[in-house]
């Protein structure tokens, strides 16, 4: 176990190493400095101040070397060592000038604030609504489904659950708030955040699509499980319909369920963006997408390296769970 | 079957998830108390600090109707950045104007008034200005604000390492300041340590000619001692060359007077809260959510008009959001959108809600001087009387415009309302191009003209509208040239489209200089369609270092006179502020100037008619 | 949607025997499984139906889906009798027209093309990559086994759309971004993340059949990797290929959709004549979001097209799937 764990991290720092590297080389290549105009007609920063950020900023350096003092830090002008983003210093927002990228994802919005005030605590808590959404309804719908193989229950079922798969999280958020804000008038159209009626809406579109993975997933293993001889064993034994159901088969149906946690994880801290933008959620894939119009490198560069540094360690933890959980499976 | 208790705990804990997520963030409470204190406001003018905690409206169920004056603005985008001396954009400006004033300020026609500074005057040559502040004027904190402040922002304007791109309106004009800014990336060139110390040595040479440029003092004309001397009221700055209209520019957001001390305490994250951005503004700053919501109530310490009404300002940056919030009243002004043009037009209510009016840009159509027949006036002139200026504005703008003939927009100092020498004309047109050197297409290189736009649909169709409109009234083929972006703007520096392309300008500050010969001199933006006149060059930098105004006026008025007539460029739109404004928002005033929202020019005319607030 | 960067459920396993003379019977089987299940074909359907509108556009249009028709931006389509803004239809655009004046129909029937092209293309790249490198990898073993794998470990744990966006901003403006109006880049950067699922799998499905008798057979007759690979391996194999080309091309289908809501997809094209693909559901959706209050109908449309191709395709791709393996299913049909 323990070779096991050592290989896998020490596969995840290359993981993310690698990754950092591309985003790094992906945003150099791109044409256009960080401090280009965002507008054709616009006087931008003069030639002079060019200068003087560029020595502030680190830009002046040889390419190899921004990349290094980004990762892990270099010596400054004063002979001082500033940590890097394996220290959590993601570096400045070329946009926001005089704000560091960590500080726009993870500290509180103003000085006064606390943690519920950062935008990722919003990101997170968004994610949790998700997910709870998900469980309470998707687990639920899969082992009905599953007892119920093959009646209108399932059938139901699995359509919504494929439409939910499918369709593209904007494209319910589009119709949901066309149908709800717009047109019944039954949410605010200005969100206020300290309410939950604001909250509903953004957590549906985005706990739907974890709603319906989960939904097939448990189906498919419930059906899976409900073949197995220990199963029929159970009945045999002559033990109650629920407690077969409850002991047996659910809880060995939900194991590998965790698996699937991993990616549906990611699939919400990086599919949570254009929702948040289309919610005006004040969390990070806001953020994200609004420095993508901005071309703000370095907060490009600094969210995808740490959701991906978030979604390596979701799948690491899972597999790590999973093999816990179930000894018939070996990790190696 | 699945456990009753698994459901109603899951239940359980959905619901509280969703409760925990909203409670989570900190609503920072309006105490609704304040807001009452408006309706005796006006009985309490100068007396600061009164009336807070004196709630008149003792039984609120009593009284209904009195319900709090706020007015609320959709802004749209979430600024970046909210440092008055890093500011670009509009959206970062519009929190500024409120929450801070400058040393002058625009009144509703542009014109520059005093701001915290009573007066000002210009030396005998106008290579120094002096303004004299108010006296015991306060912050919206009560602490004091003396001309030391104004040093201190103007300065950090200049200071190379602030890095804001206004920073060219104040070191353009202030003795020393490009020199400093020079010398400061000289020592960033630096390669080995020798060059970077004498660099540095160089450099702190030249901050400190900057420093002695911009001086705040007292009434003896002593170099003032800290923040806290209340005489300290003279503020003097030294000009590279005589600009007199650089109290113009004073009233701009980059010397609005941040105080240093909050700048210090709250580091990078100090822009985004209250209790750092303390101004000398009309408003507090009361409520900063970033990417939520703003507030900003009356600054009871304000010298001036107290403000009606609160504003607050949201940020859905979706438009089609956005005007639905309006429709069900939860916004007072919001920008129209294009698409929701006619939607507006064609209901009643919203139409008359509708705010159109001119707003800080003009748009010509280039002529490239340099190739022919572009260089014989005559057919410059039939060109500008063959374009309908306003079937353009109707068809292709949708009517977001208005036809203009002359330079500088209406409602902006030097607007010359009787310029109509090159109105639309066909056989005006005609008569030129007979008495030019091209009259028919064979006289032309090439045999046809050219258009150039930048490529992509929008452009192309009104292009498209364009050519064919020329090439009727002039009996000239004319044919479009799509360029690629990003080498548009390249050939668009270079000058070397031998033909008509569109050019455009934005007004950075009401005065005639930013318009005149930022734009027309023949070194600047003139020369990439080949225009030079030298004389009216000299015409417009003599106007420039002219003390008196009422003279430089006359002498603006008189080149722009020219460069219209030199018809180099035919005049073509401004374009427009959109807004909707809710029928019980009064006193707005407009002015083409307005950034965030309609009549943030003057926000303290604003009120709202209690009455007509829907219940 | 939470776009899983695995597809849903388990991966079909090879069937059971050689490939011999019951190929024909085997995939005759599939098709008849296949035909059974009513919703797989109803998704057939669709999506031939969309392929037929892609392909077929210029015959199924009249009016220019790039033209700007002045003065009649915002008409409603036919069925409605007047539009928030008091426009009556025009029966020359029968889904009425956007706001910049362009026909909503005919911009609906060319975007079936990109959308059915963004389906197909990148998912056969990525099909061909990682079939090579997952046979390659299954087959010989060793270091080019290990050095595969890890870099498919590497490819998996990037979260994909992340990837996307990042290499659009970043390529966007450079001469490879501008090919093919910003789809050559689109195409490549949706084929360089994923074809790591498939590898994965078939590289699986070749660890399974490698050390079967028929192999070991056909060696000792003296047949080369390469024609073992190709005559005996990749038949077997390819059950869980199409399978998974079907299940993934909903995935790449929804990608171009984000990046061009987010206006990272194809770049604007200005008239008919400058490239096949004019304009995409994606683009379209980004464009009508603005207008929702005026002229609904373009973002509801182009949302309801996407909608449906995906789950058309999603459909077929579980039937597919289920009747290439029918112990999938639990109790199969």
């Amino acid at each position: 176990m323990t070779s096991y764990i050592i290989r896998r991290l020490i596969s995840m720092v290359l993981t993310v190493f690698v990754l950092a590297l591309m985003t790094f080389l992906l945003m150099k290549s791109a044409p256009g400095g960080p401090w280009d105009a965002t507008a054709a007609d616009r006087k931008g920063l003069s030639e002079t101040q060019q200068r003087v950020l560029n020595r502030q900023f680190g830009l002046d350096k040889p390419e190899w070397r921004q990349f290094t003092s980004y990762v892990i830090g270099d010596v400054d002008s004063e002979g001082e060592f500033n940590c890097g983003a394996i220290c959590g210093n993601l570096g400045p927002s070329f946009k926001r000038r005089g704000q560091m990228v960590q500080d726009i994802l993870f500290a509180p919005r103003s000085p006064e604030g606390d943690f519920f005030d950062s935008r990722f605590s919003f990101t997170l808590r968004l994610a949790l609504a998700a997910i709870t959404f998900g469980v309470l309804l998707g687990i639920p719908a899969g082992v009905i489904s599953a007892l119920k193989q093959n009646t209108w229950i399932d059938y139901v079922t699995a359509f919504i659950t494929t439409i939910g798969i499918s369709v593209p999280g904007f494209v319910v958020a589009i119709f949901l708030i066309y149908v709800f804000a717009v047109s019944l008038h039954l949410i605010p159209v200005v969100p206020k955040w300290d309410q939950t009626a604001s909250w509903i809406m953004p957590s549906a579109v985005m706990g739907f699509g974890t709603m319906a993975s989960l939904a097939r997933y448990t189906r498919t293993q419930m059906l899976d499980v409900m073949r197995q001889d220990y199963i029929r064993t159970a009945r045999a034994k002559g033990l109650q319909e629920r407690v077969v159901v409850l002991k047996h088969m659910l809880r060995n149906s939900l194991i590998p369920v965790v698996t699937i946690l991993g990616p549906v994880v990611a699939g919400l801290l990086t599919g949570s963006f254009i929702i948040e933008q289309m919610f005006s959620f004040p969390g990070i894939g806001a953020e994200f997408v609004n420095s993508i119009f901005n071309r703000d490198y370095s907060m490009i560069m600094g969210t995808t390296l740490f959701i991906g540094v978030l979604v390596v360690f979701a799948n690491f933890f899972v597999d790590l769970t999973y093999g816990f959980l179930d000894p018939r499976i070996r990790l190696d | 079957m699945i456990g009753h208790k698994t459901k109603v705990l899951g239940l359980g804990l959905l619901a509280t998830s969703l409760v925990l997520a909203a409670c989570g963030t900190a609503a920072p409470s309006t105490p609704v108390i304040v807001e009452k204190e408006k309706i005796v406001e006006k009985v309490v003018t100068s007396a600061p600090q009164v009336v807070k905690e004196t709630v008149v409206v003792a039984a609120p169920t009593a009284v209904p109707a009195a319900k709090a004056k706020v007015l609320r603005v959709n802004l749209g985008t979430y600024p970046d950045n909210l440092d008055p001396q890093k500011a670009s954009f509009v959206n970062e400006i519009a929190h500024l104007k409120l929450a801070y004033e400058g040393l002058t300020k625009f009144d509703k026609d542009l014109q520059t008034v005093p701001g915290a500074a009573e007066k000002w005057a210009y030396n005998a040559d106008g290579t120094e200005l002096t303004f004299t502040m108010r006296k015991g004027q306060k912050y919206s904190d009560g602490s004091l604000l003396n001309a030391k402040r104004f040093e201190y922002s103007i300065i950090r304007n200049v200071n190379p390492a602030t890095g804001g791109e206004y920073a060219f309106v104040t070191n353009d004009y202030i003795a020393g300041a490009n020199a400093w800014g020079e010398a400061a990336a000289a020592v960033a060139d630096a390669k080995d340590d020798a060059a970077k110390k004498t660099a540095t040595e160089a450099a702190a040479k030249a901050e400190a000619t900057l420093r002695a440029s911009v001086q705040a003092q007292d009434a003896a004309g002593k170099p003032c001692a800290d923040y806290k001397q209340e005489d300290c009221l003279t503020l003097k700055i030294k000009l590279g060359a005589p600009t007199p209209f650089f109290h113009t520019i004073m009233a701009l957001w980059v010397a609005y007077p941040a105080k240093e001390e909050n700048i210090t305490a709250g580091k990078e994250q100090w822009t985004n809260s209250t209790k750092f951005q303390v101004g000398n503004g009309p408003y507090t700053w009361k409520v900063l959510e970033p990417q939520v919501k703003s507030r900003f109530e009356a600054n009871a310490n304000y010298y001036g008009d107290k403000a009606k009404t609160a504003i607050e300002f949201a940020y859905i940056t979706d438009s089609a959001v956005s005007f639905n919030a309006y429709k069900n009243n939860e916004f007072d002004i919001i920008a129209l959108a294009a698409e929701d043009l006619k939607t507006v037009q064609a209901d009643a209510a919203l139409n008359a809600q509708a705010r159109i009016y001119a707003g800080s840009c003009t748009t010509q159509l280039a002529m490239n001087n340099k190739y022919p027949p572009y260089d014989d006036k005559q057919f410059r002139t039939a060109v500008a009387q063959a374009v309908d200026r306003k079937a353009w504005v109707d068809n292709i703008l949708q009517g977001l415009g208005a036809p203009t003939q002359t330079w500088i927009p209406p409602g902006y100092p030097g607007y010359d309302k009787a310029e109509a020498r090159f109105a639309f004309n066909v056989d005006e047109a005609k008569k030129a191009l007979a008495a030019s050197k091209a009259p028919t297409a064979d006289k032309v290189p090439g045999g046809k003209l050219k258009y150039f736009a930048s490529n992509s649909p929008r452009n192309k169709t009104r292009g498209e509208f364009l050519v064919q409109m020329l090439s009727k009234n002039l009996g000239i083929p004319v044919e479009m040239t799509l360029v690629d972006p990003t080498e548009y703007t390249a050939r668009q520096k270079k000058g070397d489209m031998d033909g008509m392309f569109l050019q455009g300008w934005c007004a950075d500050f009401p005065h005639q200089t930013n318009w005149l010969p930022t734009y027309f001199n023949s070194k600047s933006f003139a020369s990439r369609w080949g225009y030079s006149n030298p004389a009216n060059d000299k015409l417009m930098a003599d106007a420039d270092v002219t003390v008196d105004p009422v003279k430089a006026a006359a002498m603006y008025d008189q080149a722009q006179k020219t460069i219209i007539g030199d018809v180099s460029s035919m005049m073509f739109w401004n374009n427009v502020n959109s807004y909707l404004v809710k029928p019980w928002v009064k006193g707005l005033i407009q002015t083409p100037q307005d950034s965030g929202f309609a009549g943030d020019t003057v926000p303290t005319a604003i009120d709202i008619d209690v009455a007509m607030l829907p219940k | 949607m939470a776009t899983l960067t695995q597809s849903a459920g388990k991966a079909p396993t090879a069937s059971k025997g050689p490939i011999t003379a019951k190929s024909e019977g085997q995939w005759q089987m599939i098709w008849r499984r296949l035909r059974r299940n009513k919703l797989a074909m109803g998704g057939l359907i669709v999506l031939i139906l969309f392929v037929f509108m892609g392909v077929g556009a210029p015959l199924l249009t009249r009016q220019d889906p790039t033209e700007f028709n002045l003065g009649k931006d915002q008409l409603p389509p036919v069925w409605v009798a007047e539009s928030p803004a008091k426009l009556k239809p025009n029966p020359e655009y029968i889904f009425g027209t956007d706001s910049a004046g362009r026909d909503v129909f005919s911009r609906m029937v060319y975007g079936a093309r990109t959308s059915v092209f963004v389906g197909l293309i990148p998912t056969t790249i990525i099909m061909l990559i990682g079939m090579i490198a997952g046979m390659s990898s299954g087959f010989f073993g060793g270091a080019l086994d290990n050095v595969l794998m890890r870099i498919v470990d590497m490819l998996e744990a990037f979260p994909d759309i992340l990837f996307y966006i990042v290499l659009t901003v970043a390529l966007r403006e450079t001469a490879f971004g501008n090919a093919a109006n910003g789809l050559l880049l689109l195409f490549f950067a949706l084929a360089v993340v994923s074809w790591g699922g498939i590898a994965r799998l078939v590289r699986g499905a070749t660890l399974g059949l490698r050390s079967r008798e028929f192999v070991d057979a056909a060696r000792s007759m003296g047949a080369s990797s390469a024609f073992i690979i190709f005559k005996h391996i990749l038949p077997n194999a390819l059950g869980i290929i199409v399978v998974w080309a079907a299940l993934a091309m909903p995935r790449m289908i929804i990608a171009e959709a984000t990046l061009a809501y987010l206006g990272l997809g194809m770049k604007p094209v200005s008239s008919m004549g400058d490239s096949y693909f004019l304009t995409s559901w994606g683009q379209i959706i980004s464009e009508g979001r603005s207008s929702l209050n005026s002229q609904p109908w373009v973002l509801l449309t182009s949302s309801l097209c996407i909608a449906l191709i995906v789950v058309a395709v999603t459909f077929f791709g579980n039937g597919l799937r289920d009747a290439v393996d029918p112990q999938q299913r639990g109790a199969g049909k």
